[in-house]
């Protein structure tokens, strides 16, 4: 059986191991031509850059949108539509998060998200089943995708790139199949369950925020997480040690379905209605966000504050050129701008923090 | 060890199996759009009543279309549309403001606007349901006076209208829906596009051109809800001219998909069908995808391609004699200048008269017969010589 390589961990900068516990770890000594508080502090400011410099990116952005357009940027309905705006995608990089610890890039996500949408509101409105039982159906065909993934990248052996981008494709062929067309829900439910809000934003915000909640404290407070990592790291090395990871490398996929699923109905809430067509866009964003994401609280590791943040930093930028007028292709380059330097920044206080340890 | 690899092999196709059989059964049980298969119009033995209608009627027809505009028809009666506009806001949604249907609209929109003093917040929607959503959000949040939907299916966004219902704020869509329908659930107002009427043109076209023997392959996009009507309009100029001597087949290609099946679908259907000598995508967008198809069978000597749309860089194609023979034109720039139109109506209160449905349109033929006419440094003189400022200025009783 071919041997599936971990692709994902190589891609992960081999930066040196940042602390586990991403409460700040104590500076290092340095001693560099007898200056040893100047050195410390160039340290402890390359450290912050490294870990937080993503927060504090975000908080410029506010800050100069909020300068440049206060009456429209630094309101409360703005913040609302910014956090609202991107739960789908915020849940959906949680569930891509996963098998990338693992070291499986899963592009099949949207693929899932997709079928979620589109089976919470067609057995609905086609089939008559209750609101409940559609939820349940949607959730179960996540599932389902990642057992297939599981089973086909783990007991076959083949790629996690070609078997979820198969996949993914073939999820989408199947939501042609059962509706070309849009389908309205026939509730409404489950859009007062994700639109309504609670302290001014919409509730779906908050069930991302729950998830991501969840998934910090799987990775950073629970052996599970420890041994994700690990299995990403070194597949052998984690084999060697006793973990289980196939069980891990399955159970990553499977959970990155349920999850992807989940998304899908949560859009189903926001949008009211389904398409075929509606899921392809979140699959680069969701990647890009895990990426970005990983230059932020616990650099060189994929990790669930580090998404979260990258998500909303990457739309309150776009959010603040829409409200200067800056439509269309700005947006594009910004997007692309923010990625390459927020990861080309973190790299050199990577490499900072590694020469001043 | 083999016969291990082996068991893994055949489990693995029995999945595969079982996943295509649960497809295959969960299909739609809607024929007339079951994805990617092609519904066969043709029939050698006429199912209309009495004798076709002569092909002069189909000339004719498409000879008043290659025309130039000369007369805009108003949709309603004219209205002091500044006092009800000056000073208000209205969010735009854009469909995508990455394609040129967008930025030509906008040629009409803008100078509309600015004339009734309305302001424009233009969110793009990119092509994205979820950025549809998240535009009508920040426009509900800042209170807008009116919320316009361009060229998006209102059913997608049923939650998103029902918020902005919810906050009073009326929503305007365009594009959507043919003209003279019943408006969408929640909306106040459709500025429609004519939709069987450049179906039915397209139709004439192919019947006058081919003296009522094609062999036509026409490609809708079932998704779009408007689509089929116009297809449909297509094929009933067939069963109305040359029942017995057309031949037609229509195949179904999601926008999504159409640069990797258009031409599948159009050399599949040359191989098969030696006597096909038309090819009419819905949209134009997807003419490229058809011609390079043609060019790649080595049938562009036989094959024609007709469409709809008459975007500038798409009739470079019929500029140069490569395949397109023919292209039907709405006028965009009037798509935009009456979707402010009917911005202004609803602002000025009317409610669901007919000129909230209807915005009567210009249209053109554009073909071999008149493209050598126009003037490709100025796309916005292909329509005539009505002028759009000076019709709506008094239609707005500006002048």
């Amino acid at each position: 059986m071919a041997v599936v390589k971990n692709e994902a961990a190589d891609v992960v900068p081999a930066e040196p191991a940042p602390p586990t516990d991403e409460h700040a770890a104590a500076p290092a000594a340095s001693a560099v031509n007898g200056a040893p508080g100047r050195a410390n502090r160039r340290d402890q400011a390359g450290r912050f850059a490294y870990r937080w410099g993503l927060l504090v990116v975000w908080a410029l952005v506010i800050v100069v949108f909020g300068v440049l357009k206060p009456d429209t940027f630094l309101t409360q309905s703005n913040f609302s539509t910014i956090f609202g705006s991107q739960a789908v995608l915020v849940i959906l990089a949680v569930a891509l998060l996963i098998p990338l610890t693992t070291g499986e890039y899963d592009l099949s996500v949207a693929g899932s998200l997709g079928m979620g949408l589109i089976l919470t509101q067609w057995l609905q409105a086609e089939h008559g089943w209750s609101l409940g039982t559609a939820i349940a159906a949607a959730l179960l065909s996540g599932v389902i995708v990642g057992a297939v993934n599981a089973f086909f990248i783990i007991k076959i052996g083949v790629e996690s790139l070609i078997m979820t981008l198969g996949m993914g494709t073939l999820l989408t062929g199947i939501g042609f199949a059962l509706t070309e067309t849009t389908i309205v829900s026939p509730s409404t439910g489950l859009s007062d369950a994700v639109r309504n809000h609670f302290l001014g934003i919409p509730l779906a915000f908050y069930y991302g925020l729950a998830l991501t909640v969840a998934a910090w404290y799987v990775y950073a407070r629970t052996p599970l997480g420890r041994y994700l990592y690990f299995v990403g790291s070194g597949r052998d090395v984690a084999r060697l040690s006793g973990i289980k990871v196939d069980a891990l490398r399955a159970g990553g996929l499977i959970v990155a379905g349920l999850i992807s699923a989940f998304a899908g109905v949560v859009l189903a809430g926001v949008l009211g209605s389904s398409s075929p067509s509606v899921s392809g866009g979140f699959l680069l964003p969701a990647f890009a966000a895990v990426f970005l994401g990983a230059t932020a609280v616990t650099p060189g590791r994929f990790n669930p504050w580090g998404t979260f943040i990258a998500v909303y930093f990457l739309i309150t930028g776009i959010t603040g050129l829409e409200l200067l007028g800056l439509v269309g292709w700005i947006e594009q380059v910004f997007y692309g701008a923010a990625l390459i330097i927020a990861v080309a920044l973190s790299r050199l206080a990577a490499g900072r923090a590694a020469v001043s340890t | 060890m083999q016969a291990m690899g082996f068991k893994k092999v055949l489990s693995a196709v029995f999945a595969l199996a079982a996943m295509a059989a649960f497809a295959a059964g969960c299909g739609s049980s809607d024929d007339s759009s079951s994805g990617t298969a092609a519904s066969t119009g043709a029939s050698s033995s006429s199912k209309m009543p009495g004798a076709s209608a002569p092909i002069s009627e189909a000339q004719k027809a498409n000879a008043d279309l290659e025309k130039p505009v000369t007369k805009l028809t108003p949709n309603g009666p004219a209205f002091d549309a500044k006092k009800a506009t000056n000073g208000k806001t209205v969010g735009w949604v854009t469909v995508t403001s990455a394609i040129p249907f967008t930025t030509i609209m906008f040629q009409g929109v803008n100078p509309a606007a600015k004339s009734l003093g309305l302001k424009l917040d233009i969110c793009d929607g990119k092509g994205q349901p979820d950025e549809w959503a998240r535009c009508f959000s920040r426009f509900i949040g800042q209170k807008v006076d009116l919320i316009v939907s361009q060229s998006i299916d209102p059913k997608i966004l049923k939650a998103s209208i029902a918020a902005a219902n919810k906050a009073d704020i009326p929503v305007v869509t365009t594009s959507s829906n043919f003209p003279g329908a019943p408006l969408w659930p929640g909306t106040a107002a459709e500025d429609p596009q004519p939709f069987k009427e450049v179906g039915k043109a397209i139709g004439d076209y192919i019947v006058q051109d081919s003296k009522g023997k094609a062999n036509a392959l026409l490609i809708t996009s079932n998704e779009v809800y408007t689509s089929p009507g116009q297809v449909q309009a297509t094929a009933a100029e067939f069963k109305k001219y040359c029942p017995k001597t057309c031949k037609w087949k229509i195949a179904d290609v999601p926008i999504g998909q159409w640069q990797d099946k258009i031409p599948t679908v159009v050399q599949a259907e040359i191989t098969k069908n030696p006597d096909l000598d038309y090819v009419s995508p819905v949209y134009d967008g997807a003419v490229p995808f058809a011609i390079s198809a043609v060019h790649a069978k080595n049938a562009q000597d036989k094959v024609k391609v007709v469409s709809f749309n008459a975007l500038p860089d798409i009739m470079k194609y019929m500029k140069n004699k490569d395949v397109l023979v023919a292209d039907v034109g709405v006028w965009v720039e009037q798509h935009g200048y009456a979707a402010i139109d009917a911005v202004a109506r609803v602002l000025a209160g009317e409610k669901d008269t007919a000129a909230l449905k209807d915005s009567k349109l210009a249209m053109r033929m554009f073909s071999v017969n008149n493209v050598d006419s126009l003037d490709f440094n100025n796309p916005a003189s292909w329509y005539g010589s009505a002028n759009l400022a000076d019709f709506y200025g008094k239609q707005w009783m500006l002048k």
